[in-house]
């Protein structure tokens, strides 16, 4: 025995004794029946870091190789010593951002305990450029000497004090659980799991926007946090009877409150006015809150009951409690303008949610099966309503309370319950042919919302049939949505609660009726909670005989917006998926597939003008359509058993193009400035994925593995190009382009398996 | 292992040629079948089945015991597939011999219902709690649709190719995975099951929470709150503006802003401009270059869009 090998079977044993070599084992039948452990090493490269080898994939130009699977167990065949222990220990992508390691040990039917880490990178962006330094932390600086002016291209220096920053974070979970079996009965299950993030991502900062004029910038906002999560359940199952009571806790930690940035822009923008600065206000920074910490806490219990053969119950009920009490950071930073206290310390926002669920599902004959069904779910928003007052960005001052000001807002805590039925009947036709029908209702109701209740009825029939090689099942579903009265400016004058204020705007617009009136496009229909009229359609074919099978399918969305004038009037979406496979013995397989996904969406929209103005000039309307196109197209070959059974090839290849046309229609009344609208050109984005893959047995217990992959993306996204430093008169430009380029890379490795 | 340069040659013009017939026809000899231990009888267990099953590689029942269906006395193979005494006692060979009592997959299937009960007569507990009246059993699915219990890998409960198992029916959310702004399904970071619960589940869609938000907040705790300032569609409902498997528009958006806001946001001001080609950047055509349309559109200055915790977060800048 080769030391390499003693070494492994020296760990085997240390792990689990009762995992010992049964004493005259014939080896070949061990073979089969023992569990077999592996060990992979070697080293791997890339052409390049480019994003296109995938913003998750975690590959380097060069990293090393690394997986390993050991398990250790007791021989059961032909071995009534068995203990029943059980032990695993893995690890993939070992040198690698995305490497895992996971493992577990416990007697079978007694107890287990297991563990797993894992670690998942997200690169976001390469090519963003900043002025500002301390990325990554809670304070950006703007480098010393900085010229400020009053919009990106009186930005004294800003081109040569751009500096190439990563965008990219990672996340580290690790988990520990264990379940324990104290007898056929009961079962206990405990989770821990921890999950740290770290890193950057882009978040737009506003410096302000008095009158008008927005100033921002997109920066790197901190990434620091951990959320902690603790699980139990206690499950009781019998063969009539089964329920699991279980408590669940969730913790999220960051650890920054706020991000502090240098305001790169002198006041010139902002002088004058009601809330306008006196010339030459010092206003040296910007502060936005973080995501605050927050807790949610659950205790559920879910069961099943078979009530005879015939009739079963499944219910669920759980019980949630969501909470923020994190303390308020002040209206603004910088000091002359934070006059006004704060009407609390914190938001001490909660929230509460019920769930309650029930499903019986009865067989009335041999052929026919009915399943009834009813759901709760309640989002209670507990948290206090006070009266805020909205200072933008850092930069204005502060109006006084019942002034008449649009900038006096009220909180509004919105809750939500869902009240739904569900009645089934399944028949089966004759053998191989069955049919069901269906009936849900589903209502829901939500605060300070312009839609107080809506409801929406599904009627559907589904049909599915077998006969030899053959299979088919295919669905129609139609959806009626309707809503009581849809009240356009209702949380508009819940929040802005200047009483002063909301009575001169009904002044300026003419309007007795303020709710009919105020500052909303006309008859503009928010689409989540608008009238609707959904067609869902879908069919599945398949064939399958050996060595062939294929499968067509097909489904259709279509939405229709019957009560909405204005907003989103319809969205469409259509797929058809082929798939065929070839595999004339266990020696060769391959299987390609092709995708058609079509979507398209249309909005109308009138503009209008100034603050107060209701326009009735149809004149002013717009209409956008926005479509997708995309292509997928895959392939995959395997075939094994090359060179007298040593080698085993195999291709894996993918193509996408997504393809998303945007075209408007304006009236002639819209502003000039944009009338009549210049063409957008399509957004584009191809990828091509290409992997070969040979092993190469170098003995019955080791194999060559060599890896290649290419990568190639092609996007064209007219919101980065051309997009320079002072493109826009209001945020910074960060240099940003599209993901464009090609990665090869190639891995070898050597993998050994053994006993 | 060493080779000879005569061997080392040979391999490569083998190799080359192999290569060059990958996608041929025909059949070479396999190492494996060539060694396949051959099972002897006498051996305790599950003898009956092996005297036939033992060494067929095509029905690799004695890989079951590298499995933790093959830990310890129980289940046999009858525990599964019945006592099966017409297939065992089978003598005549003239007449084919029928099948166990229970099948789980080919032409002999049995009653789907009969093999899921099979199942879960001892996986009764668990995530399989709701599974009666379920959609996939509803669709005459049974657990070895999904589940290889002979296998010494189940895929399915292998992260990196869980996916492939569920994409075999689900093939709009396959190629939505693929999509330029996906969830990360490669190399199975974030799986179907992170999400869904496929035995059964009190949720829509076999969410593994009980609504969908909840199932987004656990892995997304900083979209939680609750805030002081809620974006209503944001506590609505994640889906109302994300597809989760995967979209043409970062981050997993159903449209592109603005135009995605604004099929919402019509008030005054600047919410309602009709943006087009002018507002590109002179050098691509455009007339105006709008901080509305290019970036990040909206998001430039309203970032907070799932909600702040800001006192003056009111218009989710802060």
């Amino acid at each position: 025995m080769s030391p390499r090998r003693a070494s492994l079977l020296a760990l085997l044993l240390a792990a689990n004794g009762a995992a010992a070599q049964v004493p005259g084992e014939d080896e070949r039948l061990a073979e089969l029946v023992r569990p077999h452990s592996r060990v992979e090493v070697g080293a791997g490269a890339t052409s390049n870091e480019s994003l296109a080898s995938g913003r998750g994939s975690g590959l380097e130009r060069h990293y090393a190789i690394g997986a390993f699977d050991l398990r250790g167990a007791a021989w059961r065949y032909n071995n009534p010593s068995d203990d029943g222990f059980r032990w695993r220990l893995s690890g993939s992508e070992l040198g690698l951002d995305t490497r895992a390691l996971r493992g577990e040990y416990g007697k079978f039917n007694a107890w287990r305990i297991s563990a797993a880490f894992e670690a998942l990178p997200w690169r976001a962006a390469d090519t963003y450029h900043t002025p500002y330094a301390g990325a990554g932390g809670a304070r950006l600086s703007l480098p010393a000497g900085w010229l400020k002016g009053a919009d990106p291209a009186a930005l004294g220096g800003l081109a040569a004090a751009l500096n190439r920053v990563p965008i990219e974070r990672k996340r580290e979970r690790g988990e520990l659980s264990s379940v324990v079996w104290f007898d056929s009965d009961w079962e206990w299950r405990t989770t821990f799991r921890n999950e740290a993030r770290s890193g950057t991502k882009l978040r737009g900062l506003e410096f302000g926007s008095n009158g008008g004029n927005p100033r921002s910038a997109l920066l790197p906002e901190p990434v620091d946090s951990t959320t902690r999560v603790i699980e139990t359940s206690l499950a009781y199952a019998d063969e009539e009877f089964r329920a699991v009571l279980g408590w669940s806790s969730s913790f999220y930690r960051a650890a920054d409150r706020a991000l502090v940035w240098d305001n790169a822009y002198s006041s010139a923008p902002w002088t004058g006015g009601a809330s306008g600065l006196p010339a030459g206000f010092a206003l040296p920074l910007g502060q936005a809150a973080l995501a605050p910490d927050n807790d949610a806490h659950q205790v559920s219990l879910n069961g099943a009951w078979d009530l005879s053969n015939a009739t079963r119950m499944n219910f669920s009920a759980a019980r949630g409690r969501m909470t923020q009490d994190v303390p308020l950071l002040p209206y603004t930073i910088n000091a002359g303008l934070a006059a006004t206290p704060l009407p609390r310390a914190s938001a001490d926002a909660q929230v509460m949610t019920t769930h309650l669920h029930a499903r019986l599902v009865h067989r009335v004959s041999r052929t026919l099966s009915i399943t009834g069904q009813l759901k709760f779910d309640d989002r209670d928003n507990r948290t206090p309503m006070a009266e805020y007052l909205y200072v933008g960005g850092d930069i204005q001052r502060q109006p006084l309370f019942d002034s008449a000001t649009d900038r006096q807002r009220t909180n509004l805590p919105r809750s939500r319950s869902d009240r739904r039925a569900m009645l089934e009947a399944d028949y089966r036709v004759m053998p191989g042919l069955n049919a069901r029908t269906g009936w849900d209702f589903e209502e829901t109701r939500r605060t300070f919302t312009e839609v107080a209740r809506t409801r929406e009825h599904t009627v559907r029939l589904d049909l599915r049939a077998n006969r030899d090689r053959f299979s088919f099942n295919g669905g129609l579903a139609w959806l009626e949505r309707r809503g009581s009265e849809y009240r356009y400016n209702l949380p508009y004058l819940a929040s802005y609660s200047s009483e002063a204020f909301i009575n001169a705007l009904a002044s300026a617009s003419g309007c007795a009726i303020l709710a009919e009136c105020i500052r909303v496009g006309p008859l503009q229909n928010k689409f989540y909670i608008a009238d609707r009229d959904r067609l869902r359609a879908r069919a599945w074919a398949g064939y399958n005989e050996a060595p062939f099978s294929a499968s067509l399918r097909l489904d259709l969305n279509r939405d229709r917006y019957p009560n909405s004038p204005y907003g989103l009037g319809e969205s469409n979406q259509s797929v058809a998926s082929l798939d065929a496979g070839f595999t004339p013995d266990e020696t060769f397989s391959a299987s390609a597939f092709v995708t058609f996904d079509r979507q398209s969406q249309a909005s109308r929209t009138r503009q209008i003008g100034s603050v107060n103005a209701v326009s009735s000039n149809p004149l002013a309307d717009w209409r956008v359509d926005q479509g997708n196109r995309t292509r997928t197209l895959g392939l995959n070959a395997t075939r094994a058993a090359l060179a007298g059974g040593r080698l085993t090839l195999s291709v894996e290849a993918l193509w996408l193009s997504s393809r998303s046309p945007v075209t408007l229609a304006a009236g002639p009344a819209v502003n000039p400035a944009q009338n009549p609208p210049g063409a957008l050109p399509d957004l584009l984005s191809v990828s091509t994925r290409l992997a070969l893959e040979a092993r190469y047995a170098l003995s019955r217990a080791t194999l060559l593995k060599a890896r290649y992959q290419a990568w190639r993306q092609r996007n064209d996204d007219w919101s980065l190009e051309q997009v320079r430093a002072a493109t826009l008169s209001n945020v910074i430009g960060t240099l940003e382009t599209p993901l464009y380029g090609t990665t090869h890379g190639l891995g070898l490795s050597v993998v050994h398996t053994f006993r | 292992m060493t080779r000879s340069p005569d061997t080392a040659g040979r391999f490569r013009l083998r190799l080359a040629a192999v290569l060059l017939a990958f996608f041929a026809a025909g059949t070479a000899s396999s190492m494996r079948a060539a060694d396949l231990p051959v099972f002897q009888e006498g051996t305790s267990g599950d003898n009956v089945c092996v005297k036939c099953h033992g060494a067929n590689e095509k029905k690799p029942v004695l890989a079951i015991h590298r499995t933790r269906h093959g830990a310890v006395a129980q289940p046999g193979c009858q525990a599964c597939h019945g006592s099966s005494r017409a297939h065992v006692m089978h003598k005549d060979d003239a007449v084919e011999r029928p099948a166990p009592d229970f099948v789980f997959s080919g032409v002999n299937r049995s009653a789907p219902e009969t093999l899921n009960r099979t199942c879960l007569n001892c996986h009764k507990g668990g995530k399989r709690l709701l599974a009666a009246g379920s959609v996939h059993p509803a669709n005459d699915l049974t657990c070895a649709n999904c589940h290889k219990v002979h296998a010494t890998e189940d895929a399915v409960l292998q992260r990196e190719q869980q996916a492939g198992v569920c994409f075999a029916c689900h093939k709009q959310q396959r190629a939505e995975s693929l999509y330029p702004s996906n969830h990360g399904f490669a190399g199975g970071k974030v799986v179907c099951s992170d999400c869904h619960n496929p035995h059964g589940s009190s949720a829509p869609k076999l969410l593994v929470k009980p609504t969908l938000n909840e199932t987004c907040f656990a892995c997304h705790a900083d979209k939680r709150g609750p805030f002081l300032w809620e974006h209503p569609p944001a506590s609505d409902d994640c889906s109302h503006c994300h597809n989760p498997h995967g979209s043409a528009h970062a981050p997993l958006l159903k449209s592109r802003p603005p135009w995605l806001c604004q099929s919402c946001h019509a008030g005054s001001l600047h919410t309602t401009p009709a943006l087009s080609g002018r507002g590109l950047p002179r050098e691509a055509g455009g007339t105006s270059p709008s901080s509305q349309l290019l970036l990040r559109a909206c998001l430039n200055c309203h970032s907070a869009i799932h909600g702040s915790a800001h006192p003056s977060g009111a218009r989710f800048t802060r």
